[in-house]
């Protein structure tokens, strides 16, 4: 089938300018310099959407690269900012696969891209060492304990509305938030309980 | 900065309870919100990114694009003839079409060909865009493992073993199970791995697998429907019952999927011999008041 022929056929959108070229190193330097389908800001919104740990320049990165390759190899899309997203959501789940694989066949020993996670590693204070450890044992996690530690730590939400736009009754919330923190190397016992207050102490 | 947000009181006093603990890697609780990390815009000067870093990312996701472009020519080549498998459904409960999606992968394969060259496997994309056989499944799964490893891909290089090495598949598969990511991967891998087992003749494990499927992917049906198919076979009118109630409340009856996986059943009951046919309508007798249309259905494969 002439390639050429197909993408015509398959549909009537083209390609912006931005995206078009010979080559997808053409296309990523110039979505590098400009961002015109706002990518940056689309991988750090995504990661808080879906409460993965990954640092969201190397998502914007590997965004980019995602969106030069496919601009080379699909079809001109009908929404081109849903197929722009639909990218990121490509990059996230490559960068979670990678670390995985990473941490399975060299654990402890890391690029310089994976240790530099200023998130785990300024604000959690997580060695430089331990932050694809602690990354990759966190996406691991089922989506209700990711949540919680997206919406109190990052987010900074207070519990009561957490709970209350959530999936959660309050100990479901604290099982979900022990689950998170427990990636970070703990092991607490039950009680106290935290999010219940003091009077369960 | 007074206005800005603080972690909530309760949170706070864990992540201290948690930076106290002499096995914890969180050395500092953090006071605010942590989510300037998560909040990049326009601002952010490109010119900060370091080159090398942003342009060894393109080169991965070339190698990414071939390594999917062969693992989707394994998986089409697979279904060139496959052996007592049912179709993947997608979201909306549509069963996979190979036929729709192979000028799809060609028309990007052919675009792939024309770029740079990255490694031998180009040379076997193109190869196989001339023509794919579904002898070219297994050689097409290994070569993009080899050129970016996952666990979807894993799967098809255990899916893709010849029959007459159940034992090499069965044990990628009892790995797989128990490690893949994403986890449905996992359900994928118990199903394959019971239906190797059952080449083998080891029915009792191969239930023991279809059981497991429900704990990685608790809406699919297939599973159970191969353990009540079992438990039929086996002689465990028990286990037959209570299988079937469970089945009918995560099975659409008699839906295109599940008419086609009755269809793969009769096949493979067809290949039993006349003794264990006997002895699983024995058990369907036994309980045949007590089952459902589709535990019915799904007994009657072995006959009537």
């Amino acid at each position: 089938m002439d390639s050429g022929r197909s993408r015509s056929e398959g549909s009537a959108a083209t390609w912006p300018g931005f995206l078009r070229g010979q080559s997808s190193d053409e296309i990523f330097c110039r979505l590098r310099e400009h961002d015109p389908l706002r990518l940056r800001e689309s991988a750090a919104r995504r990661l808080r959407e879906v409460w993965y740990l990954l640092e969201p320049e190397r998502v914007f990165l590997r965004s980019l690269a995602v969106v030069a390759e496919h601009a080379r190899l699909d079809d001109p899309p009908a929404d081109l900012a849903a197929w722009a997203r639909s990218k990121v959501d490509v990059a996230i789940e490559r960068l979670l696969r990678l670390d995985l694989e990473a941490e399975r066949t060299r654990p402890g020993v890391l690029t310089d891209e994976e240790r530099d996670f200023p998130l785990l590693i300024e604000s959690l204070r997580v060695e430089p060492e331990s932050v694809r450890r602690v990354a990759v044992a966190f996406n691991a996690l089922d989506a209700p304990p990711r949540r919680a530690f997206f919406e109190l730590l990052i987010e900074g939400k207070e519990v009561g509305p957490v709970i209350e736009a959530g999936p959660w009754d309050m100990d479901e919330l604290y099982r979900s938030i022990h689950a998170a923190l427990a990636v970070f190397g703990l092991d607490i016992p039950v009680t106290p309980d935290p999010v219940r207050g003091k009077e369960n102490a | 900065m007074k206005d800005q947000p603080r972690i909530a009181p309760e949170i706070r006093g864990l992540l201290e309870e948690i930076a106290a603990d002499p096995r914890s890697d969180l050395r500092l609780v953090p006071r605010k919100p942590l989510r300037a990390w998560f909040e990049r815009g326009e601002s952010a000067p490109t010119s900060a990114i370091a080159t090398t870093r942003a342009e060894r990312h393109l080169v991965e996701e070339h190698r990414e694009s071939l390594a999917a472009l062969l693992c989707e020519a394994a998986w089409l080549a697979y279904w060139k003839a496959p052996v007592l498998a049912h179709r993947p459904v997608d979201a909306e409960g549509k069963l996979y079409d190979p036929a729709e999606r192979e000028p799809r992968w060609r028309a990007r394969g052919e675009r792939f060909g024309r770029t740079r060259s990255i490694n031998e496997g180009t040379d076997l994309l193109r190869g196989v865009l001339g023509r794919l056989d579904a002898g070219n499944a297994h050689a097409l799964a290994v070569a993009s493992l080899q050129l970016v490893p996952s666990d979807r891909t894993r799967c098809y290089v255990a899916l893709t073993i010849p029959w007459d090495r159940p034992r090499s598949a069965a044990h990628f598969f009892r790995r797989l199970s128990q490690t893949a990511w994403p986890i449905p991967l996992r359900s994928q891998a118990l199903e394959s791995l019971g239906a190797r087992l059952c080449s083998l003749g080891l029915y009792y494990q191969a239930r023991e697998a279809y059981r497991a499927v429900p704990d990685a992917t608790p809406r699919s049906p297939y599973g159970l429907v191969c353990s009540t198919t079992l438990s039929c076979l086996l002689g465990d009118p028990r286990a037959l019952t209570v299988e079937s109630r469970r089945l009918d409340a995560v099975a659409r009856s008699m839906d295109e999927p599940m008419q086609e996986e009755l269809a793969l059943l009769r096949t493979w009951a067809d290949t039993l011999p006349a003794s264990l046919r006997t002895v699983a309508r024995n058990t369907r007798e036994q309980v045949s008041g007590e089952l459902s249309e589709l535990g019915q259905a799904i007994t009657e494969v072995f006959g009537t």
